[in-house]
């Protein structure tokens, strides 16, 4: 035989042999039909909004799933908060996004007592999980300092001293601060400056401070900041707020578990994947609440 | 276990005959360029001895005297039977002839015996290699390996290998006794050997001997041709991916028997892709730019001082190189802004060999070697942005720099003592100093000068220092039963501590008949460097670290047994062997380990700034299963079928809730078929097919909305999902053509050849609210086509 006879062969089956190409359709295992709960109830001298959409402080979904299936909506069902002094039902009165049922949870917790939430849906798998409501952190002295800069008159300084109600036990603080005014007719504008940590001992990078640097269960945070960033011009601005949510140890992992989960999905080069395992059995998902404490003083 | 192995060994020193002999031993060597030949096989029918010559073509065998016989085989040279009366010890020089008609060779890919060959042990020859159509139609020498029974390789294309249940890591990849630390060209489609220059390649799998050591799961011991010491030969070989050559020939006065004392070889190969698209791009007027190269250069210089001394000294060097940038310009009526993204991910290895191959006396052959490896990674991505205008320019500049240097300097004494004509003591000892430069660099624009910013991970240097020492007995008990029995000790200094490791090594075999024989061995080793590699990507993003005072050395046992025959005077050989392997210690990335973004960790401390901190530490791991190989070594109609049904385990304790889960490249099934059809002397037809089950990850299965608004997304089980199975055909036509300056060989042929869409990677990807799960496939049909000039005044 040839080389053009062999070559020719060789296309020949290679044609052939091309056309039993066949593309494959990947299916995803279904995942375990159960509700994801996901709330960080906010409590304290103010309210402020912790949870996923407009305030509301848990909402309750299926978890939705990748599989190529029929996938069935949820219908309401009870939902309890045990301990403290009594037993609360949430009221059937949720608001219904595209997320799901969000629920007010209405509860005069008590800081430092433990509680249980039982939800119950039908058709879906009951889920329960037990949290501690962190104590109150409070604030000892709220301070705001002149001028520092002969250069830059409008940069001033704030300092907050608090103090750490557990001294022995692991607590998270996010510190807040908001620019206020309120005008003849009682509306209130709010400017968030956030609180831009400046202080050695602490990396930024997260959004919540340990109590670990506390010092005989007191630290005093200190922030500079330029009011030219502000809108409006400052006299329009008629008192700072100061706030500081408490989160426990088990909320603080959560959230900062969550951070990584939401890295990785990024996926650079050197990213892993990250399961985010919560606290609730029976469903997916997170429930923990937020004790806030505030105080506020007049512009300097 | 340990005790049992010291007291087998002590009393077959105690026992073992001292009968009275004589030696015989020697060289043999290719009788047209002289080069050494390794793992010839030198039988004596009368006594039933049988040894193969090593390395350096040396072979030793102590005999009782009188008439003695002895017959020499290797694939692709004639028999050579010789016939004398032993009455002192006796010095061979054996030159075997190249088998002229191809049709006839013998093709030996295990180490055969006279019933089936060694299992666990296996070899590639170049010529076989070369034979074997690829991508491209790039011989490969790892790829070439994957087609073996317990060896797989990773992704598409890859030329990572995974032996036995083990990861790439765990393999010692030596090129002339030097280790290469990234074997992959081309991100893993070719491998950096290059075939041309190589002459044999050995895969130990199981029953490693006590000389290999500091890897838990293979050997792959690759010997460079020495260079012709006859006369200049070489040969060009150009197909669509690029040009690789070879030269090589005597140096210096020859002989009176008309060689050289001095020989030399050198061989390199580049790729072109860059050099055709690059004028594209210019002309085209793009401020896209891409290229990508690699390159490799092998050279050997081998001197004889006289048939008891000779030297060696190998060099090699590879570079891999991707080049991406993008240049955007902007102009406003009163500013400029040239905006430059340049991206360089580059990795090369650099290996240095000298060693003294010295026969001290008739019963004792040594050699001193020292080496000096190196591996580095960088993968580099600036952004430069310049703006003009109004009287100002400024610029800045950011970009982040990852990067992974390994450095080894190592010397190395090895012997080989005949004591008796039953017993052959091999011994050595070692020292290897490693310095480790891991790091990963984020820079900061610093108006118009680059510097380092935050630096998230920027290990210092890390050092490791490795002594070893090694005593084994290769013993031969009657005709029946033959094995070696030896100790391996590795001792590293991690921070203050010295961290000893005793490794016993065994193989027995026993002759159940004229063509079976049954085989079992043990191996316990010892591993004192990590990789750590990205679950995720098959991309040279590797870490190579050592251990340390939190990470321990990783460690396994494997127990292996089988059994080997032939059939048909040897035209068909077959082995059965089954293995159980413990591992310890393995290290992986930690679920959401993450280098370049900013990671708090809990009380808020510093953002990690060292890999330990990002490994998960004290894994186990657990592989068993069962091979199978058939050959045909003779006839028009030469190659093999390997079939291999494995199971294979990882558990870490904060990975999968502390629950084990398959290894990502643990695949149930594994069946390749290599064949090679020969059309006539100068024409053959070769072709593959290779099938595996699909390989193993982790996957989002589904999704819910957290506590902060943005989307969770639930795993299943850690490496729960399956890859769809992968099968391909490989088919290829070689056709060579005597020439007045040697030979023209002709290649043609394609990868894959029924184009089928073997799952390079899945992900799931949201559309319109619905997720869709994509395989992605690397590769359909892929062509080649090959012209190979062999420049040889003897072919």
């Amino acid at each position: 035989m040839t080389i053009k006879t062999h070559i020719g062969g060789i296309l020949v089956l290679l044609l052939g042999l091309s056309s039993c190409t066949i593309t494959q359709e990947l299916d995803l295992p279904t995942v375990e039909r159960k509700l994801a709960i996901s709330g960080l109830a906010s409590f304290g001298d103010i309210f402020v909004d912790t949870a996923v959409t407009g305030g509301n402080d848990l909402l309750i979904s299926r978890v939705k799933s990748y599989a190529n299936e029929e996938q069935d909506t949820i219908i309401q069902g009870s939902i309890v908060v045990r301990g403290g002094t009594e037993d609360i039902t949430i009221p059937q009165l949720p608001f219904k996004s595209i997320f799901g049922y969000n629920y007010r949870m209405d509860v005069p917790w008590i800081p430092g007592e433990t509680y249980s939430l039982e939800v119950d849906f039908p058709t879906y798998p009951q889920a329960n999980c037990t949290f501690n409501v962190p104590p109150k952190v409070e604030i000892l002295n709220l301070d705001i300092q002149e001028a520092i800069s002969a250069s830059n008159p409008a940069r001033v300084a704030f300092e907050i001293t608090l103090q750490d109600p557990e001294p022995n036990a692991p607590n998270f603080f996010q510190l807040n601060l908001n620019a206020l005014h309120t005008d003849n007719e009682g509306n209130t504008f709010s400017n968030n400056i956030g609180w831009f940590i400046e202080d050695p001992l602490i990396q930024t990078g997260s959004r919540y401070v340990s109590d670990e640097i506390f010092v005989n269960g007191q630290y005093t945070f200190r922030q500079e900041l330029d009011l030219s960033f502000l809108p409006f011009a400052p006299s329009f601005w008629q008192n700072w707020e100061f706030t500081v949510q408490s989160i426990n140890q088990e909320s603080f992992n959560y959230l900062e578990e969550l951070n990584l989960h939401t890295l990785a999905l990024d996926n650079d080069l050197f990213g892993q994947p990250k399961p985010l395992p919560g606290n609730i059995e029976g469903a997916e998902g997170f429930f923990g609440v937020v004790v806030v404490s505030a105080d506020t003083i007049p512009w300097p | 276990m340990k005790q049992f192995l010291w007291s087998f060994f002590l009393i077959f020193g105690l026992l073992s005959p001292t009968a009275k002999g004589q030696y015989v031993q020697g060289y043999i060597e290719d009788a047209d360029s002289k080069e050494r030949l390794i793992g010839a096989s030198i039988s004596f029918p009368e006594q039933k001895f049988l040894t193969y010559t090593n390395q350096y073509g040396f072979f030793q065998q102590k005999l009782p005297g009188g008439k003695t016989r002895l017959n020499i085989n290797f694939v692709g040279y004639e028999k050579v039977e010789l016939e004398f009366f032993l009455e002192k010890d006796t010095t061979l020089l054996i030159a075997l002839r190249p088998e002229v008609k191809k049709l006839e060779t013998i093709e030996i890919i295990a180490e055969k015996g006279i019933s089936g060959g060694t299992i666990g042990k296996m070899s590639l020859s170049q010529e076989r290699i070369k034979e074997i159509p690829l991508i491209g139609g790039e011989a490969d020498v790892t790829k070439a390996l994957q087609l073996l029974p317990g060896v797989q390789g990773g992704t598409e294309g890859s030329s990572g290998l995974f032996v036995r249940g083990g990861s790439p890591d765990q393999n010692l990849i030596l090129l002339d006794g030097a280790p290469v630390y990234n074997t992959a060209h081309a991100f893993g489609l070719f491998s950096v050997f290059n075939p041309a220059a190589i002459k044999d390649v050995s895969l130990y799998k199981g029953g490693i001997p006590a000389q290999y050591g500091e890897r838990l799961s293979s050997v792959i011991d690759i010997s460079l041709k020495e260079g012709n010491r006859i006369y200049t030969r070489g040969n060009l070989d150009l197909g669509l991916l690029g040009v690789k050559g070879l030269v090589e020939g005597p140096l210096g006065k020859r002989k009176t028997n008309g060689n050289s004392s001095t020989s030399y070889l050198l061989s390199g190969r580049r790729t072109f892709l860059d050099l055709f698209t690059r004028p594209f791009q210019v002309f085209s007027g793009t401020d896209n730019r891409t290229g990508f190269y690699f390159h490799d250069l092998s050279a050997k210089l081998n001197h004889q001082f006289n048939p008891n001394n000779q030297i060696f000294f190998s060099f090699y060097t590879s570079r891999d190189q991707l080049d991406l940038g993008n240049r955007s310009r902007s102009q406003t009526d009163s500013t400029s802004i040239d905006s430059r993204l340049t991206q360089r991910v580059n990795w090369s290895n650099q290996t240095a060999v000298l060693r003294w191959n010295k026969l001290i006396s008739n019963r004792i052959f040594s050699k001193l070697s020292l080496y000096y490896s190196r591996y580095r990674l960088g993968a580099d991505l600036r952004n430069r942005v310049a703006t003009t205008g109004n009287g100002m320019e400024s610029s800045t500049e950011e970009g982040s720099l990852f990067q992974s240097n390994l450095q080894e300097i190592s010397a190395n004494w090895k012997s080989s003592w005949n004591i008796t004509a039953q017993h052959n003591l091999r011994m050595g000892l070692g020292i290897q100093a490693y310095q480790f430069n891991p790091g990963a660099v984020q820079f900061k624009t610093q108006g118009d000068s680059l510097a380092r910013g935050d630096s998230l991970l920027e290990a210092p240097t890390q050092r490791l220092l490795v002594g070893t020492a090694y005593i084994s007995d290769i013993f031969q008990l009657g005709s029946k039963i033959k094995g070696h029995v030896g100790v391996r000790l590795s001792a590293a200094q991690v921070s203050e501590d010295i961290l000893p490791y005793i490794q016993p090594r065994a193989r027995i075999q026993w002759q159940m008949t004229d063509r079976i024989n049954f085989q079992a061995a043990y191996t316990q080793s010892v591993q004192f460097l990590h990789l750590l590699a990205n679950s995720n990507l098959p991309l040279p993003v590797d870490l190579w670290v050592p251990s340390t005072e939190r990470v321990a050395p990783a460690t396994s046992r494997q127990l292996s047994a089988g059994v080997a025959g032939s059939l048909k005077q040897g035209v068909w050989t077959w082995q059965i062997e089954g293995f159980y392997k413990e591992m310890e210690d393995l290290i992986t990335y930690e679920e959401g380990a993450n280098f370049f973004e900013e990671e708090p960790t809990p009380g808020n401390i510093a953002p990690s700034s060292n890999w330990e901190d990002e490994v998960e530490i004290n894994g186990k791991g657990l592989a068993y299963g069962g091979e199978l190989l058939v050959q045909r070594n003779q006839g028009r109609l030469k190659g093999w079928l390997a079939y291999t049904l494995s199971w294979n385990w990882r558990e870490f304790e904060g990975l999968n809730q502390g629950k084990r889960f398959p290894f990502t490249f643990d695949r149930r099934h594994d069946l390749s078929i290599v064949a090679d059809f020969s059309l006539n002397e100068k024409r053959s037809i070769q072709v593959n097919w290779v099938f595996q089950s699909g390989r193993a990850t982790t996957l989002p299965v589904g999704e819910f909305i957290s506590v902060n608004g943005s989307t969770v997304q639930l795993f299943g089980e850690r490496n729960s999902f399956r890859f769809p199975m992968y099968h391909r055909l490989d088919i290829g036509y070689s056709s060579k053509k005597d020439k007045s300056y040697g030979q023209r060989v002709f290649r043609v042929g394609a990868y894959n050849a029924y184009s089928r869409l073997n799952a390079y990677s899945v992900s799931v990807f949201t559309s319109n609210g619905e997720p869709t799960l994509f395989a992605n496939s690397l590769f359909p049909i892929l062509p080649y086509i090959s012209i190979e000039w062999i420049f040889d005044k003897k072919k």
